[in-house]
């Protein structure tokens, strides 16, 4: 609607308006489209620590495709995204029906306690979950000080330190999805339940029929903050599993930022990151075609 | 607005008639809008920060004596016997006439990154610290470094100054493209001596056999056998120091400095990779991720009995206030004998007039010298890169570096002396799959480090 106004403003507002926006937007095309030209053209060079450098065609992307860290990292990072927005999801959608319809006052203390761990930074949430999985002095410590001998040493073994830094990125941000997925259930119209009650329909199966799909909105957009915010995860690992043990916990973002610094590879660093970019775009470009078939349907 | 508009309801920005009021016209018309209304205070608040602060540094103008240069090193060196050993530099700096204003960055490859930045910005630090090897390369095919004969003279060629791996390392196009600063050792064995007596191992073996007595015999003692920081960096270092003390220093420089796949794909190799392997099983499992101080603390709290990292770590033994002989032991490799170097490097940018240049001469000479080299090296737990500056009052374990970076035999290059960092950290990944994959084949690890080597430009 706002858009509309806008588009019937007098002129002389319109341009008043876009010498306002004016410095702000030259600012995101110079530093976000322009940098990103220029990374893309960068991939194409063969630059070693400085940007420049001959241009060597798709050399670099060559060379990326057959790194095996490069598609171990492309692996992980699938593994991670699934986990970690699954584990997400559920577990902040199962809070958020759990807390709907409490009191106030202990709505608002569990509200903070669970979007408590959103507020601390990555790096933070990264170093706490590693002391609780070193084998030593963290969880498998407290259970085996309890009589328990158990094998839980995740970040130990290559094929499960993956799952426990999604396990972290879940404990991170579930408050998150569960305060927008309550927030948009205390938005719905209360009658449908209580006609529904009435109606004798169980609690549970009034959450899962009636309240879930009239959120799908919510989750929806959790499920691409989560996605975007997973597909960029670079402190969480660092942090965490410095991508070991050997890559089993490397990351694309990761990957490329040690061969822009550390390795001193900026072509293939920029052809990493221009793989991503594509990646995500062709991601993007697929949720915004289902969506846009979606409500044609509706 | 209290004041009442003087100006019409209707009126614009732009509107000839409204202008002609001038600025407060201006300053009323914008009132108007709400947004701007709310947002004005804090504008005005923090663009007038913004403008203090940016006088604040404006100080009156120098006086026209010539005030002494600034010379200011971009570094890494920030934990405490760094910094310490930084001091004998600033020192030495500020009694040849020079202002020493020091820029620590904690992370080398963090430090290094931000000085790039800086010197292809135009705005050079006096000089940077890197380390030895390929890190400068680019700079000086772009002409952006000086080379040190500009700063100082030698007094020799470099050749007879300073091991020979460094040479290859700071020799370029036949001139001294940077200035070596020290001689870090990489294959340091420490090891703790009350672990050792409780698993009755009297002496440290210098064979695998024995070696693997050893390391058995300390896991039935119930200690942990090998301290290792899983970081594909450490990893990499174990690695190195195996393959060196197994298939011996000429083969060694073959597979690094020549690139040699035949060697690579040998028997000899193999033999060193599933040495290596073999290692796996006497790290604890909260190894990977470790850090290499950690590892070493493991050593010194008696947790451990043998760690393999760089020399550096005898500063942790230091502050532990731990006795050489009594409380640790120290060798030169798995052999005592080889040892396996790389070093630190200043390299001084080109700045547009060369204003820098007295700052350049100062810091140059002042780390050439043997009074700083032999203290610098002292408290950082390295070698002076100069091999005629005298080592006999190091430490008993640099001594015994000292002496093996003397004999040509004994010395071989750290894998980054020698190769550019993509390509080390290529086989640096190939290492660290292989070492955290238990079932890993070696004569397939062997294959991928020969890939790298054959791909490598």
């Amino acid at each position: 609607m706002s858009s509309a106004i806008r588009l019937f403003a007098p002129r002389r507002d319109r341009l008043l308006e876009t010498l306002f926006v004016a410095p702000g937007l030259l600012l995101s095309v110079v530093v976000f489209v322009g940098t990103m030209l220029w990374t893309i053209s960068l991939s194409f060079t063969d630059s070693r620590s400085l940007p420049g450098g001959r241009w060597i065609g798709f050399a670099q992307y060559v060379r990326l495709w057959t790194n095996d860290r490069w598609l171990t990292s492309i692996g992980n990072l699938g593994l991670y995204t699934l986990a970690s927005v699954v584990l997400s999801l559920s577990i902040g959608v199962a809070l958020a029906v759990v807390m709907d319809g409490r009191r106030r006052g202990t709505e608002n203390a569990l509200r903070t306690l669970f979007m408590y761990p959103y507020a601390t930074s990555m790096v933070v949430t990264g170093l706490a979950w590693q002391w609780l999985l070193t084998p030593s002095i963290g969880i498998q410590a407290a259970l085996r000080d309890l009589g328990w001998s158990t094998g839980f040493v995740w970040l130990s073994e290559p094929r499960w330190a993956i799952y426990a830094v999604a396990l972290a990125s879940a404990w991170q941000s579930a408050g998150l999805v569960m305060v927008i997925v309550l927030a948009a259930i205390q938005g719905l119209d209360p009658d449908i339940q209580r006609a529904a009650r009435l109606d004798g329909i169980p609690r549970w199966r009034i959450q899962w029929s009636i309240v879930l799909p009239q959120v799908r909105g919510a989750i929806g957009g959790a499920m691409l903050l989560l996605l975007m915010g997973a597909v960029r995860t670079y402190d969480l690992v660092v942090a965490m599993t410095h991508g070991g043990p050997g890559d089993a916990t490397d990351l694309p973002a990761r990957f490329t930022m040690s061969y822009l610094f550390q390795r001193q590879n900026v072509g293939l660093a920029s052809a990493a990151a221009t793989s991503l970019l594509l990646g995500v775009a062709l991601l993007v470009a697929c949720g915004a075609a289902l969506r846009r078939a979606g409500s044609r349907a509706r | 607005m209290g004041t009442g508009p003087r100006i019409p309801a209707r009126c614009r920005l732009w509107h000839a008639p409204c202008l002609r009021g001038g600025m407060a016209n201006v300053f009323q018309l914008l009132q108007r809008k709400a947004a701007v209304r709310r947002w004005a205070t804090p504008l005005l608040v923090a663009g007038g920060t913004c403008v203090l602060a940016g006088c604040a540094p404006a100080r009156p103008a120098a006086p026209d004596a010539p005030a002494a240069p600034i010379v200011e090193l971009s570094h890494s060196w920030t934990s405490a016997g760094e910094a310490h050993a930084l001091q004998v530099m600033a020192d030495e700096v500020v009694r040849r006439g020079g202002q020493w204003r020091p820029t620590g960055i904690a992370g080398f490859e963090n430090a290094e990154a931000a000085a790039l930045n800086r010197i292809v910005g135009g705005q050079p630090p006096t000089a940077m610290q890197i380390v030895a090897g390929y890190g400068y390369a680019d700079l000086d095919d772009r002409g952006l470094l000086r080379p040190v004969a500009q700063l100082m003279t030698l007094p020799a060629p470099p050749q007879a100054l300073y091991p020979r791996q460094i040479v290859d390392a700071v020799v370029r196009h036949g001139r001294l493209a940077v200035l070596p600063i020290d001689v870090m050792l990489q294959d340091g064995l420490f090891y703790s001596l009350p672990v050792l007596k409780r698993a009755g191992v009297d002496s440290v073996p210098r064979d695998w056999p024995g070696m693997f007595a050893a390391l058995d015999r300390i896991q039935a003692a119930g200690d942990i056998p090998l301290a290792l920081g899983g970081q594909s960096w450490q990893e990499g270092m174990l690695f190195d120091a195996v393959l060196v003390s197994v298939i011996g220093q000429q083969a060694y420089d073959a597979v690094y400095l020549r690139r040699d796949t035949g060697v690579v794909l040998g028997p000899d190799f193999l033999r060193a990779v599933e040495i290596f392997g073999r290692l796996r099983r006497y790290v604890d499992r909260a190894s990977p991720g470790r850090n290499w101080n950690d590892a070493t603390q493991l050593v010194i709290s008696g947790h451990a009995g043998f760690q393999l990292t760089g020399f550096w770590a005898m500063a942790e033994f230091a502050v532990a206030h731990q006795q050489v002989g009594v409380d640790f032991g120290c060798s030169v490799g798995f052999d005592d004998h080889t040892a396996l170097i790389g070093g630190d490097v200043l390299t001084f940018p080109r700045d547009a007039g060369g204003r820098a240049l007295p700052a350049q001469a100062i810091l140059a000479q002042a780390v050439f010298a043997p009074s700083v080299q032999h203290d610098f090296a002292r408290r950082l737990g390295a070698l002076p890169a100069r091999l005629d500056v005298p080592t006999d009052d190091l430490h008993p374990c640099l001594r015994k570096a000292a002496a093996a970076v003397r004999d040509p035999q004994a010395v071989v290059p750290a894998a980054y002396l020698t190769m550019p960092r993509d390509v080390e950290g290529d086989i640096e990944d190939v290492i660290s799959d292989y070492w955290n994959t238990p079932d890993a084949d070696a004569a397939a690890m062997a294959r991928r480090f020969a890939k790298v080597l054959r791909n490598a430009t």
